[in-house]
């Protein structure tokens, strides 16, 4: 509570400044402030998600407590859905096979706690720039724009409402300034009382089959699992590296990750042996890219939200100095 | 009216424009061969190799297999079942229409020759299919990206979400 208090304090302090004059915020410092409100404030919402042609709704609940964050997601549209974060487990739950599947190490980012903790690290790989104020779901936001330094990545516009900071916008660009993705809330209501009863999910869906995450994550640091990317594209650092087991398959999967505070790639390494249908090229969905080859006696497969020329990259620098 | 089919095919029109417009269509047939060539076009332009021009080319032969009814009564049933079928068609022929586009966008700021060099199948819809491994390295890779958070649960993930089925039962 004294957090909250001295936050809304320092919240409306900030929005004075902002009224008084837009140059004294850096956008540098915005951005932190986008970061932590996600996180502890608390809110209710509708928002909508764009990808292509395609609209996803969905509604948000959060606040945080003595007990740490919680976030209940429900999605509105095509298959029932329901999400619950208590901190960094996940729930999620698929009403119409009575399944619950639980992480219980959860480092998805969900809307609107889009941003990294580590707001400095992005200024390597984006030039950050304070934007416009707009105006979404009825609040005055302001914006701030990260434009990629070179071609390995994309954009992002981010705006923040300004009274209280929570993202209230999160669009991905193109180089040509195009939109690819967006969040963006169309009904909101920050502060006020939460029920709690509706976050407690293990006695709402006791009866039903709870699957757990079945991936074993090794330290990053160490290369545990044999394989790395030799020089890696500017700005990307391995965030996690684990073997995981996947639906299908007999052998256990690499599954590398990197990441530059924003756009994160995702490698994966499998031995051709257990392979029914083997890949290689170039594939894309929407803001994906996905490039495939072969490695010796292995399927390299490199996903992201970065353009072609960043998955292949990554794919060709694949190397494993113990074979 | 071409400007009208241009925005069907990019998905622009609602239901309640898009249903007397594919009607229209399929009574004409010049704009049915409109329909036709705009695909083929936009295939060609994507270098798409699979369904969308196969998909189109299927339909037009179903549409012009469609019979001249001279005796309405006797096969009215066979008739609308027939319709409610190629209206199904021609939404699944938008909906890949409209990936594929996608696909083009973003594939369009690789160097030219990259395109050019790809083996494996353009349409990762597709790709998914003949492919389960492309379908769980995205779920997997999902749990790390915040821009695809939601798709994780949705497009993705209904493979998973099949075979989480096939296993409660």
């Amino acid at each position: 509570m004294k957090y909250l208090v001295l936050g809304f304090v320092s919240l409306f302090f900030l929005s004075g400044n902002v009224q008084a004059d837009s140059h004294q915020i850096d956008a540098i410092s915005w951005l932190k402030k986008m970061e932590s409100a996600a996180h502890q404030l608390t809110y209710t919402g509708t928002f909508v998600y764009q990808h292509g042609s395609n609209v996803e709704t969905s509604k948000i609940t959060h606040f945080m407590d003595d007990a740490g964050e919680h976030e209940k997601l429900v999605m509105l549209d095509g298959l029932p859905r329901e999400t619950i974060r208590i901190n960094d487990e996940v729930y999620c739950y698929l009403p119409d096979s009575k399944t619950v599947k639980v992480e219980k190490r959860n480092t998805r980012k969900f809307f609107p706690a889009l941003l990294p903790k580590e707001i400095d690290k992005i200024a390597e790989s984006y030039t950050i720039k304070l934007g416009e104020i707009e105006r979404v779901a009825g609040y005055e936001c302001r914006a701030v724009v990260l434009e990629p330094k070179d071609e390995l990545r994309y954009g992002y516009k981010l705006c923040g409402d300004v009274t209280t900071a929570l993202l209230l916008k999160a669009t991905l660009m193109n180089r040509k300034n195009e939109a690819m993705n967006q969040f963006a809330f169309t009904h909101l209501a920050i502060g006020g009382q939460i029920d709690k009863s509706q976050f407690k999910p293990k006695s709402l869906w006791s009866k039903h089959t709870w699957q757990a995450d079945k991936s074993v994550v090794l330290d990053a640091n160490n290369n545990e699992t044999g394989w790395l990317i030799k020089q890696p594209p500017s700005g990307f650092v391995k965030t996690k590296e684990m073997k995981r087991a996947m639906p299908g398959k007999t052998a256990p999967v690499t599954h590398l990750v990197y990441s530059d505070g924003l756009a994160t790639i995702s490698v994966f390494i499998e031995p051709l042996a257990g392979m029914a249908h083997p890949m290689q090229g170039l594939s894309s969905q929407e803001q994906v890219n996905i490039y495939a080859k072969l490695f010796n006696d292995y399927q390299i497969t490199v996903i992201g939200e970065v353009p072609v020329a960043t998955v292949m990259q990554f794919a060709n620098s694949v190397v494993n100095p113990g074979q | 009216m071409s400007e009208q089919i241009s925005a069907l095919m990019d998905g622009e029109l609602g239901t309640a424009e898009a249903n007397p417009l594919l009607a229209t269509i399929r009574e004409n047939k010049a704009l049915r061969q409109d329909w036709n060539d705009y695909h083929l076009i936009g295939d060609v332009l994507r270098q798409t190799v699979i369904s969308p021009t196969d998909l189109a080319d299927k339909i037009s032969v179903r549409l012009k297999s469609e019979p001249t009814v001279l005796a309405p009564h006797k096969f009215a049933p066979r008739k609308r079942e027939f319709i409610a079928l190629s209206v199904a068609a021609s939404f699944a022929a938008v909906a890949l229409v409209a990936l594929s586009s996608l696909k083009f966008s973003a594939i369009d700021d690789a160097p030219d020759n990259l395109a050019a060099q790809s083996n494996l199948s353009s349409n990762t819809s597709v790709a998914s299919q003949s492919n389960p491994s492309i379908n769980e390295y995205l779920v997997a890779h999902q749990e790390f990206s915040p821009g695809t958070a939601l798709l994780a649960n949705s497009n993705f993930a209904q493979v998973t979400y099949t075979k989480q089925q096939d296993k409660a039962r």
